[in-house]
C-alpha cells in the first residue's frame, strides 16, 4: 500500500504542487500585424451601426433649465366663431415676462449596441406676468396670471440598427397641457399624443441620415408632417448640422471635445386645455401655442458628464389662438387646409429670450 | 474691530495651510527590463518600485500629493534612431488605479537621454505609492522588429507634498 | 494500519481531484476583442491581479486630417493629446469579482476624451458584454464584444 501511494505521488506530484502562473507576463512580446489576420471565435461579427455620428452635441439624461422671455404685447380677441384668417378684433395688454422651469429626463431602459429604449418625461411650466395699467380684465388672463401654462409629458424612444447602415427611429409621447399645478392635475383625458417614425442610414462616422413622418403638435394644433432626419460631421470634425427638419435645424461648431456653439431655430408648441373659464358653448377651450424659437446656444462641459448650456434667441410667436374642443377630451384635425372656425385669434408679439441649463449627458 | 476682523482673517489662512512642506524623491535607478526578441507595435517594460516612501521616512497618511515632476529615459546604445516611435509610462499598483503619467511621441533623434512630457493631471499617486510596491510600465512603441534583449535606465523625480 | 492508508488515500484523490480545477476564472478574459463597430481589436491582458485592455489593431489607423497614426486628440488633459491611440490601455483596473463579471474598471472614450465606469460581463466564452456608465449602471449603454483569434 505504502508504495502505491508513493508511486501516485511520483506520477501526479507535478499537478498537486506546481503552481500554475495565471497571469499574462508583459514581458512576453508581440507581434502587431499578427492582429490584423484574425477571425471570430463563434463565426459570428455582426456590427450595427450607432445611434450616433461623431461630435454631435450630447445627448441629455437628465436635463434642469430656466427659460425666460422679456417683455411683449398680448393681442387677444373675445372668444367666438372666427373664421380662419378673419381679422378680429383685439385686447392688447403687455406681458412684462414669461419664465418657467423645465425638466427633463431621457433614461436607457435597454441599451445595447443591437437595441436602444429609452423612456423619459418632462416638465414645462410658464409663468406669465402681465403689467398692471394693460392688464384687460379677460377671463384668459386672469387664469394665465394665476397658475400659468403647464405640460408634463412622457415620452418613450427606440432605435434600432437592422444592419451597420440602415436604422430604425420610433417615438410616442404623452403629453398633458393646461393651466393646472402639481397639486391639481387636470384630467387625463385632454392628454395629446405625438408619433414620429424614421427609417435611415448611417453611411460612415460623419453623416446620417432619415425620413419619415409625424404625428405632431409642435405648432400648437395637430398635424401631420413629413420629416427629415441629416446629422452630419465635416472632415475636421470642426462643423456640423444637427436637423431634425421643420421641428429644428440647426448648424454646429465644435471648438474641441468639451464645447460647442449651435445656430439655428426650433419650434415649440402645445395644445393647452384652459380650464376654469365660464364659456357660452358645451365645449373646452385649448390654447394652441406654437413659436419659432430663432438662438443661439452655447454647450460645455462643467464637470465630468455635467453640461451646461446658454441659450440666447428670439422667440417669434406661430400661433396662439384657441379652438373648442370636445368635453370627452378628444382633438380634432384641422391641419393646413381645414376650415374649422377658432374659438379666439390671438397674436403674440416677438420677444427675446434666453434659457440656461444644466445637463447630465450621456455617453 | 478691523484690526480684530484682520488677525483672524490672517489666522484662519495660517491655519488653513497645515504647515504643509514639499519634499523631493529621485529614483536614478529604475531598470525597465523586458525579454526580447521585440516585435512591431507596443511592447511593454516594467519595473518594481519597494518601499519609496519608508525609504525616504515619510509616513504615507502624512501625504497630501504626489506629482512626477520629470522622467528621463536613458537609451541604451543598441537602439538606433527611429527603431523605437513613442514611449509612454503609467504607474500601476494592486490597489489602486493605472495611472499615465508622461510619454513622448515622436522621440527626438540623435538623443539618448529622453526626457518624457510629464502629464499636467495627476490625481491618485500618492494611493499608488501608500502601498509598499508599485511597477512603471514602459509602452515602447517599435517600428519595426528587434532581436537584441535591451532595459530602459529611467530617472524619476517626484515631488510629496506632506502635512 | 489499513484504517489509517484509506484515509490517506481518499485525502490524496481529494487533492488531485481539486489540483485539475481550472486556471483563475478571471484569465478567460484574457485574449483578443472586438468591439461592435469593427474599428479595433482590443488586446486583454492580466498585470499583477488586475486586467487591462489595449487596442492593438484600428481599421483607420491614420488620421485622416493630419495623416499621422491616430492620437488621443480629444484627452482633457491638454499634455497628453499627443498619446498615439495603437497601443492605448482603453480598459483598466478590472478585477474579476465572480459570476462572469469583471467590476472595478474604467473603459476609455478616445472619441470623447470621457472615461467611464465599466461593467464586463461574459456571456459565454466568445461574447461579452461591455457596459459604459455614469453613476448608476442604468445610465450607460452596453456594446458587445467578440473574441478573435489570429488564424493561422
Amino acid at each position: 500500500m505504502k508504495r502505491f501511494i508513493l508511486l501516485l505521488f511520483l506520477f501526479v506530484g507535478d499537478q498537486l504542487f506546481s503552481q500554475t502562473d495565471s497571469t499574462k507576463k508583459v514581458e512576453e512580446e508581440e507581434d502587431y500585424s499578427i492582429y490584423e489576420n484574425v477571425t471570430s471565435t463563434d463565426g459570428q461579427n455582426k456590427t450595427f451601426c450607432n445611434p450616433k455620428i461623431f461630435d454631435l452635441s450630447p445627448s441629455r439624461f437628465i436635463s434642469i433649465a430656466w427659460d425666460q422671455q422679456l417683455p411683449y404685447d398680448m393681442e387677444l380677441s373675445k372668444m367666438g366663431f372666427y373664421p380662419k384668417g378673419s381679422n378680429v378684433a383685439t385686447e392688447t395688454t403687455n406681458v412684462i415676462s414669461t419664465s418657467g422651469l423645465r425638466l427633463f429626463a431621457n433614461i436607457p431602459v435597454i441599451s445595447s449596441n443591437k437595441f436602444l429604449w429609452q423612456l423619459g418625461l418632462n416638465y414645462w411650466n410658464m409663468k406669465y406676468v402681465f403689467s398692471e395699467n394693460t392688464t384687460p380684465n379677460t377671463s384668459l388672463v386672469q387664469q394665465l396670471q394665476k397658475d400659468g401654462l403647464t405640460t408634463m409629458g412622457l415620452h418613450s424612444t427606440v432605435y434600432k440598427p437592422l444592419n451597420d447602415k440602415q436604422f430604425i427611429l420610433m417615438q410616442v409621447s404623452a403629453d398633458l397641457s393646461g393651466n393646472y399645478t402639481i397639486s391639481n392635475i387636470q384630467d387625463l383625458k385632454f392628454t395629446r399624443y405625438s408619433a414620429s417614425i424614421l427609417w435611415g442610414k448611417r453611411p460612415n462616422d460623419r453623416k446620417q441620415w432619415a425620413i419619415g413622418l409625424s404625428r405632431t403638435y409642435r405648432v400648437g394644433e395637430l398635424n401631420f408632417l413629413p420629416i427629415i432626419l441629416y446629422n452630419w460631421t465635416a472632415p475636421n470634425r470642426k462643423w456640423g448640422t444637427e436637423i431634425l427638419f421643420p421641428a429644428r435645424v440647426h448648424v454646429r461648431k465644435n471648438f474641441n471635445a468639451r464645447s460647442l456653439v449651435m445656430a439655428g431655430y426650433e419650434l415649440e408648441g402645445q395644445s393647452y386645455r384652459i380650464g376654469g373659464i365660464p364659456l357660452s358653448v358645451d365645449k373646452e377651450l385649448e390654447i394652441r401655442r406654437g413659436e419659432l424659437r430663432l438662438r443661439l446656444e452655447y454647450q460645455r462641459q462643467i464637470l465630468g458628464f455635467i453640461w451646461g448650456t446658454i441659450q440666447v434667441g428670439y422667440r417669434h410667436n406661430y400661433s396662439f389662438n384657441a379652438d373648442y374642443t370636445e368635453k370627452s377630451g378628444s382633438d380634432f384635425f384641422r391641419g393646413f387646409v381645414g376650415k374649422q372656425e377658432y374659438a379666439m385669434i390671438n397674436k403674440l408679439g416677438g420677444a427675446p429670450y434666453f434659457n440656461v441649463g444644466i445637463h447630465l449627458v450621456s455617453p | 474691530m478691523k484690526k480684530l476682523l484682520f488677525l483672524s482673517f490672517f489666522v484662519i489662512i495660517l491655519f488653513s495651510c497645515k504647515n504643509q512642506s514639499v519634499t523631493s524623491i529621485e529614483l536614478n535607478d529604475v531598470n525597465l527590463t523586458a525579454e526580447g526578441p521585440y516585435f512591431e507595435g507596443p511592447n511593454s517594460f516594467q519595473s518594481k518600485i519597494l518601499n519609496t516612501l519608508k525609504i525616504n521616512n515619510i509616513n504615507p497618511e502624512n501625504v497630501d500629493k504626489i506629482v512626477l515632476v520629470s522622467a528621463i529615459l536613458i537609451l541604451p546604445d543598441s537602439i538606433e534612431d527611429g527603431l523605437i516611435q513613442d514611449f509612454s509610462l503609467q504607474l500601476v499598483s494592486n490597489s489602486s488605479e493605472m495611472k499615465k503619467v508622461a510619454f513622448i511621441n515622436p522621440i527626438p533623434k540623435g538623443k539618448k537621454e529622453i526626457e518624457l512630457i510629464v502629464a499636467q493631471e495627476q490625481d491618485g499617486i500618492n494611493e499608488i505609492f501608500s502601498k509598499e510596491e508599485f511597477t512603471t510600465l514602459l509602452d515602447a512603441n517599435f517600428s519595426k522588429d528587434f532581436e537584441t534583449n535591451i532595459q530602459f535606465k529611467a530617472k524619476l523625480k517626484f515631488n510629496i507634498t506632506t502635512h | 494500519m489499513k484504517t489509517t492508508a484509506k484515509l490517506f488515500s481518499v485525502l490524496f484523490f481529494l487533492m488531485l481531484f481539486f489540483s485539475f480545477t481550472p486556471d483563475d476564472e478571471g484569465d478567460r478574459l484574457v485574449g483578443i476583442w472586438a468591439p461592435s463597430n469593427g474599428k479595433a481589436r482590443v488586446k486583454v491582458e492580466k498585470i499583477g491581479n488586475k486586467y487591462y485592455g489595449k487596442i492593438v489593431w484600428l481599421r483607420e489607423p491614420i488620421d485622416p486630417v493630419t495623416q499621422i497614426p491616430k492620437v488621443d486628440k480629444n484627452n482633457p488633459d491638454a499634455s497628453m493629446q499627443n498619446v498615439p491611440l495603437k497601443g492605448y490601455r482603453l480598459l483598466k483596473d478590472f478585477i474579476y469579482s465572480g459570476k462572469n463579471e469583471w467590476t472595478e474598471g474604467t473603459i476609455y472614450d478616445p472619441e470623447n476624451g470621457s472615461t467611464y465606469s465599466c461593467l464586463i460581463t461574459m456571456k459565454d466564452n466568445n461574447t461579452l458584454d461591455i457596459r459604459g456608465y455614469i453613476g448608476l449602471k442604468a445610465l450607460g449603454r452596453t456594446d458587445v464584444w467578440k473574441r478573435l483569434e489570429i488564424k493561422k
